[in-house]
């Protein structure tokens, strides 16, 4: 594939939609709203696309997986069982049908929530270990952490309301403002990285190249 | 050599604690003990916020959990699904998560049924949009056009749902809620602040995971998301302001019970610590 196709092209586009889609924003017209609606359409038509392309490659990966007896592949081939299980009685049967349905609250749903579930323990486990007081820098853990968790534990806050008061201003006062700093800095890279992909200053997202 | 008491405080084998929490946690969602519980502002800004709608109101419910969350989130969807069903507005649900169908069959079609529990009629008080791929560009379009799905799970042509009557854009829509797990680009909390509730103050009330609260509250601080409640304990508190116990008084308990011992935990493994630092000096 020439690398007009493979790099000049996608570069060209994304200027070209990026920018559209910029003055769609700050200088809304008729004609510029019904484009950029239309690429935002495309885009979801794209997404959609992409989760067969996902699904395409996930059985390539695991059938060459199988092939080559490579790690786990037993679990590959269990894995390509129960997708194909899900897309054959989803397409046949449509997401409504009772079979569908059992297949998901039976086996997904129960191993899914064990999956989050099993957090709690690790949660504990952590909490006992971590939180001690072993400096002064540790206090500085452990006396919020405690505070939080006795404000969020509702038998011990619906007794006694002030925990619940030092634990919102903890979080108002101090977790807050700290993650607003980290949204803003978050924010001002996102810009910074969408400028350099508009000017065809970063490239990354096309991958290697054959020049390359 | 065998440990002291203080030795064996600071290092309780994990499959001990372990087994004592997995027991008590059993106990208390077999036996709801009803343990008291207290009604933060910030549950009653939701209930509020859905009791203040006028007649006629469009809510817009979103869905994006999936049955690893649905222990904490599901309790609380089903008790706010329930307010608003009980009140005269119209309710669109949609998802952008793929699991989100498989929720709404599980919460609204199989155990709130509308039709039968609170005479609402599909279609005309309330509809499902179905799953739609695109995460935050189907968002962004969805408030300048509600009705590019252009129809619902079911295949019905929008236009056929006398709820969608002049639901048309985001100015149509008097609240969005969303039940969030999901991280940033499919429908997190984030998305459809900046989607929905910068460009357009359209109000929003987001309902996330305990975990997840630090990361929205900024966007709650400065008005943005006009309600912000977290799945546990949120739902007890809810279910007790619409008067509906369930799954979320009951699970209320467990979470009390799981949180003191991890503070049980702290206390023993800190007063070994001293006990031993003490004792050597």
């Amino acid at each position: 594939m020439s690398n007009v196709v493979k790099r000049t092209v996608p570069l060209a586009l994304t200027f070209l939609i990026g920018l559209i889609l910029i003055f769609e924003w700050f200088i809304p017209t008729g004609p510029g709203d019904m484009i950029g609606s239309a690429i935002r359409e495309w885009g979801v038509v794209i997404g959609s696309f992409a989760i067969m392309v996902g699904a395409v490659g996930l059985y390539g990966r695991h059938i060459k997986n199988i092939q080559k007896k490579g790690t786990d592949w037993l679990f590959s081939i269990w894995m390509i069982l129960v997708v194909s299980l899900f897309i054959i009685v989803g397409i046949t049967l449509g997401h409504q049908d009772t079979n569908y349905q059992w297949i998901y609250t039976t086996i997904y749903q129960p191993l899914s929530a064990s999956m989050y579930g099993a957090i709690s323990f690790y949660i504990a486990a952590s909490s006992y270990k971590i939180l001690r007081l072993r400096s002064k820098e540790a206090a500085v853990l452990l006396i919020p952490a405690a505070i939080l968790l006795l404000a969020n534990t509702p038998i011990i806050s619906s007794m006694w309301g002030g925990f619940s008061v030092a634990g919102g201003w903890l979080m108002s006062v101090i977790t807050e403002p700290a993650y607003r700093g980290i949204m803003i800095g978050t924010a001002l890279g996102t810009l910074a990285t969408g400028i350099r992909t508009l000017l065809v200053m970063e490239t990354g997202w096309l991958g290697r190249t054959e020049e390359e | 050599m065998s440990q002291s008491i203080w030795e064996r405080m600071e290092n309780i084998p994990r499959q001990a604690y372990y087994t004592i929490l997995i027991i008590l946690l059993c106990y208390a969602l077999i036996n709801p003990m009803g343990l008291p519980i207290r009604i933060t502002g910030e549950t009653k800004e939701l209930y509020n916020l859905i009791e203040g709608l006028p007649e006629d109101s469009v809510v817009l419910v979103d869905i994006a959990f999936g049955p690893g969350a649905m222990p904490e989130l599901g309790p609380i969807f089903t008790a706010v699904m329930v307010h608003m069903f009980e009140r005269p507005i119209n309710v669109i649900v949609m998802t952008l998560y793929v699991d989100g169908p498989q929720m709404y069959n599980q919460f609204v079609t199989n155990k709130l049924k509308p039709e039968k529990s609170f005479n609402k009629e599909y279609g005309i008080d309330y509809c499902f949009l179905g799953y739609s791929a695109g995460g935050i560009t189907t968002m962004a379009e969805l408030a300048k056009d509600m009705r590019f799905l252009e129809t619902d799970h079911k295949g019905t042509p929008l236009d056929q749902l006398k709820v969608m009557d002049g639901v048309n854009d985001y100015k149509d829509i008097d609240l969005v809620i969303t039940f969030s797990t999901a991280s940033g680009g499919i429908s997190s909390p984030t998305d459809w602040v900046l989607q929905w509730a910068t460009p357009y103050e359209a109000p929003l009330a987001c309902v996330v995971l305990k975990m997840m609260i630090p990361t929205v509250s900024p966007y709650y601080g400065s008005g943005q998301v006009k309600a912000l409640i977290p799945g546990a304990g949120g739902s007890a508190e809810y279910e007790l302001l619409i008067d509906r116990p369930g799954e979320g008084l009951s699970s209320t308990d467990a979470l009390s019970v799981a949180h003191l011992v991890v503070l049980t935990l702290m206390v023993l493994g800190n007063i070994g610590l001293f006990a031993q630092r003490y004792g050597s000096r």
